[in-house]
């Protein structure tokens, strides 16, 4: 009889024991799982936080490299050499060449007369179209060279500029 | 070697140097014709007839496909002009 109550009491601790223990157990669990999803939104956030910040930093690079576009799309060319490449290319007969090398030579006069009447900075809007309009018609000639010809246009400042620095 | 021989590996050279898009000289007048302003209908010209001055001066006349008939004038120094006939 008396050791009924300690049985039972024995038991009720080990109930309440064992009953402790599981629930410390779910606890764990359930903390664990919180904790491991806050850690994972954390590394989520922190990835795209990271991804962002290689985007930011892509996005420094690239506005470095488009300013540099201009520069690299003004590709130099040295005038001995496109006149060599074009006397060499197969894409233009021997007249049309000549007729280019006629209106070359007098887009330079037109240049150098401008100059010698002091317009040469009032009248560069013209001359720009006018070299323009040279550019384009050496263009749709070379189409059938298209390597020279996107040669040319990639070097149009440099071509341009060695234009204006001509004196005679 | 036989002549014939000769002849055909010449040809067979002068085939496989000469790159496939090089232009006619037909093309070539009716180009120049066309870069001086002058209307042409067609990107080849016919009857061509060239002659040359003691000085290396050019004298071309060819027919348009429009029906009109140029004369372009090549001087010495490389200065081209056309004008209709």
């Amino acid at each position: 009889m008396h050791d009924l109550p300690v049985q039972r009491k024995n038991r009720q601790t080990i109930v309440l024991k064992m009953g402790y223990t599981e629930d410390m157990k779910r606890w764990v669990i359930c903390v664990g799982y919180v904790l491991m999803m806050f850690a994972m939104a954390d590394m989520s956030v922190l990835a795209g936080e990271a991804d962002n910040a290689i985007a930011v930093e892509k996005n420094t690079k690239q506005v470095p490299s488009m300013q540099k576009e201009p520069r690299e799309d003004c590709e130099s060319i040295s005038m001995d050499e496109l006149v060599k490449r074009l006397k060499a290319s197969n894409a233009i007969g021997f007249f049309t060449k000549l007729a280019i090398r006629s209106d070359v030579l007098d887009f330079q006069a037109e240049i150098v007369k401008m100059r010698k009447k002091k317009l040469l900075a009032a009248q560069m809007s013209n001359i720009k179209a006018s070299f323009n309009g040279l550019l384009l018609k050496i263009m749709a000639l070379l189409e059938k060279d298209p390597d020279l010809s996107k040669k040319i246009y990639s070097a149009r400042h440099s071509i341009l500029k060695s234009f204006l620095e001509v004196q005679t | 070697m036989k002549m014939w021989i000769k002849g055909a590996l010449w040809m067979l050279s002068f085939l496989l140097l000469t790159p496939a898009w090089a232009v006619s000289q037909a093309e070539d007048i009716a180009t120049t014709i066309m870069l001086r302003g002058h209307p042409c209908g067609g990107k080849q010209v016919t009857e061509i007839q060239q002659k040359e001055d003691g000085n290396g001066n050019q004298t071309i006349r060819a027919t348009c496909p429009n029906g009109v008939r140029y004369q372009i004038d090549v001087s010495a120094a490389g200065q081209v002009k056309v004008h209709p006939l």
